[in-house]
């Protein structure tokens, strides 16, 4: 695992601002079994913990969601595009193949020439992202947007037991700006495990299995989970591996952590990861219930929340942690400040 | 309750009998994740991700005989 551990700076990195953006259109379990999913809604709630999820409209793409969550996240930091540095986002269900899915971000938010550009981590994308605007202002970069932002609900084939239920749309995003050296942001752990590449993928579509009648038709442009028990102890396994690294790369423990703000794929992996951490369940934040899996933005839509609705002081230590396809994983430990705090609630 | 009793009795909660220990299992992802945690329950063991493969649950003769190398 690869840790940037910011002490070794001379300048800190935080979170200036957060926000999220959910499409207006919620789907229940009830309504996924009209539209033709392979579970109950019985089934659905007790295997996956999940009661409703977000899907786009008709005509609404990953971009427009990343656009909203990024517009809000400025807001609330007091910037304009003017001050954008640098534009990162994070997602694997792009507006199209080429170009970015930034690049119509840029476009809607008018960033001028600030350079703009997608990474592709899966669930981990968010962190990733994050990862990636911290090094940005380490070397100079005044406020970059770090953003994630799915739409997997295009990507799901209803006849399938293990995906069918798993999936809600969003974005969020954080200003990433600096800070004296000690506040924000306190380490970032990022890993990739390729031995995963088949474990959670869409077939076709793109270049080893191009678009064709024959992979339409046979739903290869849908989200496949090739060995579903193995993906789900393996998420729980790494994102249990990856908080515990980077803990220990801190110096810190479990009992210094004020909330973990896990990707939540689904409540049965929560629980069970609270289970192997052996921590008490208040110190996770879970809203899968509402949400569901929204991929790389589910963290920054956690983060949101949770800076709106927990009980969180000054100074209050919060854990990201994902593991996603691919296999991906990431963990980022940050110290909440009370003007992050009060920007969140606005 | 032997081993192998509380697995036939796990089992029959999320799928069907098969015909015999050794027959293979008609068990779908989501029933074999709940079978894994029900014996993780049961047997207070940690069954790991690279642990579910066909030739450790492919069977109940299968499961039982990997469990024994759990304990």
């Amino acid at each position: 695992m690869k840790v940037l551990t910011l002490a070794n700076f001379d300048r800190g990195v935080r979170l200036r601002s957060v926000a999220s953006y959910l499409p207006a259109n919620i789907v229940t379990n009830d309504d996924l079994v009209a539209l033709g999913a392979a579970l109950s809604p019985d089934e659905i709630l007790k295997l996956a913990g999940i009661m409703e999820r977000r899907w786009v409209a008709e005509g609404e793409a990953t971009s427009d969601l990343a656009t909203n969550a990024c517009r809000l996240a400025l807001t609330r930091a007091d910037l304009t595009s003017a001050d954008v540095s640098r534009l990162i986002v994070a997602t694997v269900s792009p507006d199209h193949s080429s170009p970015s899915t930034a690049c119509f971000v840029h476009r809607a938010l008018a960033l001028g020439h600030a350079p703009a550009f997608d990474v592709a981590a899966s669930c981990t994308g968010f962190v990733y992202a994050l990862d990636t605007a911290t090094r940005a202002v380490l070397t100079g970069d005044d406020h970059v947007l770090a953003c994630a932002a799915d739409v997997r609900s295009r990507f799901l084939d209803l006849s399938d037991r293990a995906t069918c239920a798993l999936f809600g749309d969003g974005a969020g995003a954080a200003v990433v700006s600096a800070c004296p050296r000690g506040e924000g942001l306190l380490g970032i752990g990022l890993l990739a495990d390729g031995t995963g590449v088949h474990s959670v993928y869409v077939p076709a579509g793109g270049s080893r299995s191009p678009a064709t009648h024959a992979t339409v038709d046979a739903r290869h442009h849908s989200i496949r989970m090739s060995e579903g028990p193995q993906v789900y102890l393996a998420a729980v396994e790494g994102m249990a591996e990856t908080s515990e690294r980077l803990l220990s790369a801190l110096g810190l423990t479990w009992s210094d952590i004020d909330l973990l703000v896990p990707h939540q794929p689904n409540r049965r992996i929560l629980e069970r990861l609270v289970r192997i951490l052996r921590i008490p369940a208040e110190k996770m934040f879970i809203n899968v219930e509402r949400i569901a899996n929204v991929s790389g933005a589910t963290c920054a839509i956690a983060l949101d929340q949770a800076l709106r609705a927990a009980p969180l002081r000054d100074g209050a230590l919060v854990m990201l942690l994902a593991a996603g396809a691919g296999y991906t994983a990431g963990a980022a430990v940050l110290r909440v400040d009370s003007d992050l705090l009060a920007r969140a609630r606005r | 309750m032997s081993t192998r009793d509380r697995v036939r009795a796990l089992l029959a909660e999320v799928a069907d009998a098969p015909a015999t220990d050794a027959a293979p299992l008609a068990i779908d992802s989501l029933a074999l994740v709940q079978l894994v945690e029900s014996l993780e329950d049961a047997l207070q063991i940690r069954v790991a991700a690279k642990e579910v493969t066909r030739e450790n649950f492919g069977s109940i003769d299968a499961i039982v005989a990997f469990l024994e190398t759990k304990s």
